[in-house]
């Protein structure tokens, strides 16, 4: 039932291939710098993470250690096979990667993706646990570039083309 | 009605009726669709009253689980989009109120007017109610009361969403509510004008792909019964106080599809057309839902799905109990949903009238560019929703096996651990959806202003304030989403 015109397709793919183009050249002009090691210490909290937003690029590596000040908490990282139970009061928190489950004071990670990752407390700590969740943000994030390319491009484009097109015979 | 054609593309789409024979058979049976209804009813009356007295944990809750993560995931991502408002038709909150105004579950009481005098109850048309049977008031027929309810549980909504209590208590009150106002007002005066779910699925069933209309306008023309309007042996009159043969929009057609049965020529059907199909508001009180709709989009992804634990602490009346946080939190919703977000709009439609010199009024535009927001809204929504079920959908198995925290295991997954599906998805789910809603938004609010304006150059002038607000808008939403 929908239809599209030939012309429509050809601007939906140009748009796509130049904002591609795009992402790919300011994505990667950024780039230029080595892998770093950030240190950092999250400590969770009814319901929040601090810090809630960790910044880092494609490379550099997280040394990451933990602390909770009220109750249980848990740090899950998305896309990364990461689920730490943070007790207490106790600077050990207990790390479940690959399946396996061990104390330890410190989580060491490979950022080896780009892109938006939240991290989310696993384990039920009061009425909002389910929204208790941080982000981790790995450049370059080539998601926010393209899809703000996009979204610019729809608009513009989308004004134009009904600014410029011939105005349709017959009824509508 | 076989010399009807299956398929109209011109205009309304598919006629699913007779494309698929065993559909229109179940559709015109009477039982159908209260035999979804009453289940769903007996469902959530346990539920509910499993909360009261169950685990005050949410995550552990059936009724916290089934209603705020399951029934809106597939709400507002599967049945409005793809079903209108067939959620209307099976909602388990009129199913008492239905039976007191008639006082028979299935059966249909069809009565000729001209001699069925003298017996209790009123006739309604060809149908018999009971109870008070008052019209409701006509300066009271619109969205407002819909507008001020859905504000109202919008502002108490960490309170709804995370305690069992609360949400009990709602689900238990709309039931209460919807049965005393069937007692006092006529048919589903309720879900029409009160329901506060049922404003915003009106509003975005404008955007699905399903629609109950009739098959051919002139054996409407022609038919002096108007049973769809006042009932016939087949059916009740429109419950939704809606004349079905004239319909041309889904807002407040309820897919309870009483007219299907009751039409006599089985004329009335139900569509399958292409998705945002529908554009025109028709009034400030449509065009506020749209606006605090996607103003209560933005703010619940910045409050629930964003990092910022202050904000959460604020909105989180129910367990920190500080009243000044709240009530500055309180204030900046409501600022931003009857405001700043309405005020934007109206601004920028005067401005893009000017722009473009439209002899059009500001209603007129304003109601034109609002459409934008139909579209939008729905896919924000959408976007919004989807770490609901990948994050936390896990939560439906435990909840539902153990559903009041008494140590059950009904589907054998009490114990199942949470366990995220594919959560690193959801930016790239969120940003498609926001993209896509972007770009209907754009070309259903320039549709309809050339429609109003009469050129396209005009109207695509006279959308382009408008049409900024919702990129700035999905830009926003993109950042907050996969920034």
């Amino acid at each position: 039932m929908l239809r599209f015109s030939l012309g429509s397709i050809v601007t939906l793919a140009a748009l796509a291939a130049v904002s591609g183009g795009l992402v790919w050249a300011v994505s990667s002009t950024g780039a230029v710098r080595g892998p770093v090691e950030h240190e950092i210490r999250v400590v969770a909290r009814s319901y929040a993470f601090e810090p809630p937003v960790i910044r880092a690029r494609r490379g550099d590596s997280l040394r990451l250690r933990f602390a909770s000040t009220d109750v249980v908490h848990g740090f899950y990282l998305e896309g990364h096979d990461l689920d730490v139970t943070i007790p207490p009061l106790s600077r050990r928190a207990l790390v479940t990667r690959g399946g396996r489950t061990e104390a330890a004071e410190e989580v060491a990670l490979v950022l080896e993706r780009s892109g938006k990752f939240r991290f989310r407390c696993s384990k039920t700590c009061g009425a909002m646990h389910p929204f208790m969740q941080g982000e981790l943000i790995v450049g370059p994030n080539r998601l926010l570039l393209a899809s703000t390319i996009l979204s610019g491009a729809l608009l513009v484009i989308g004004l134009a083309w009904a600014f410029i097109a011939p105005e349709r015979k017959g009824p509508r | 009605m076989s010399a009807h054609p299956a398929t109209d593309r011109a205009s309304r789409g598919l006629d699913l009726l007779t494309r698929f024979p065993r559909l229109r058979w179940l559709v015109r049976r009477r039982w159908f669709p209260l035999a979804l209804a009453l289940p769903l009813l007996v469902l959530a009356v346990l539920l509910s009253a499993g909360a009261l007295v169950g685990t005050p944990v949410g995550s552990r809750s059936g009724l916290v689980v089934g209603v705020w993560i399951l029934w809106w995931f597939l709400l507002i991502a599967v049945l409005l989009p793809f079903g209108a408002r067939a959620w209307c038709g099976v909602c388990p909150v009129p199913v008492i109120g239905d039976w007191v105004q008639r006082r028979r579950l299935t059966s249909v009481a069809d009565e000729d007017p001209r001699v069925a005098k003298g017996a209790p109850g009123k006739l309604v048309g060809r149908n018999r109610y009971f109870g008070l049977a008052w019209r409701w008031p006509r300066a009271l027929s619109n969205l407002w009361l819909q507008n001020l309810g859905f504000m109202l549980l919008a502002t108490f909504s960490v309170v709804l969403l995370t305690s069992p209590l609360a949400s009990a208590v709602a689900v238990l009150g709309m039931v209460l509510a919807a049965t005393g106002i069937a007692w006092t007002f006529r048919q589903r005066t309720f879900c029409r004008f009160l329901c506060p779910v049922g404003g915003f699925l009106g509003l975005y069933s404008m955007s699905s792909t399903l629609a109950v209309r009739s098959r051919d306008e002139s054996v409407c023309a022609g038919c002096r019964d108007k049973s769809c309007l006042a009932g016939s042996a087949g059916g009740w009159g429109c419950p939704w106080l809606q004349y079905p043969s004239r319909l041309d929009r889904n807002n407040a057609c309820g897919f309870c599809l009483e007219c299907v049965k009751s039409c006599p020529h089985g004329n009335m059907t139900v569509f399958l057309r292409r998705p945002f199909a529908e554009r025109h508001l028709l009034g400030w009180d449509e065009a506020f839902k749209a606006y605090l709709m996607v103003a209560l989009a933005i703010a619940y992804s910045v409050t629930y799905l964003g990092p910022w634990g202050e904000l959460k602490a604020a909105a989180n009346i129910g367990e920190a109990s500080d009243w000044r946080a709240f009530g500055l939190y309180a204030t900046g919703l409501w600022a931003l949903a009857l405001g700043v977000v309405p005020g934007a709009f109206v601004a920028a439609a005067w401005s893009g009238r000017r722009l473009a010199r439209a002899r059009v009024g500001l209603r007129d535009a304003a109601l034109a560019s609002a459409s934008a927001l139909v579209p939008f809204g729905l896919l924000v929504w959408i976007a919004f929703s989807v770490p609901l079920i990948l994050a936390n959908g896990s939560y439906v198995l435990s909840a539902m096996s153990d559903p009041f925290g008494w140590g059950w295991d009904l589907f054998g997954g009490a114990d199942v651990p949470w366990s995220p599906l594919r959560p690193h998805w959801t930016p790239w789910l969120q940003a498609g959806f926001v993209l896509v809603g972007q770009g209907a938004g754009l070309r259903s609010g320039w549709l309809t202003l050339r429609d109003l304006v009469g050129d396209r150059r005009g109207a695509a002038i006279a959308f382009a304030p408008s049409a900024l607000l919702v990129t700035v808008i999905a830009h926003l939403l993109l950042l907050l989403y996969a920034g």
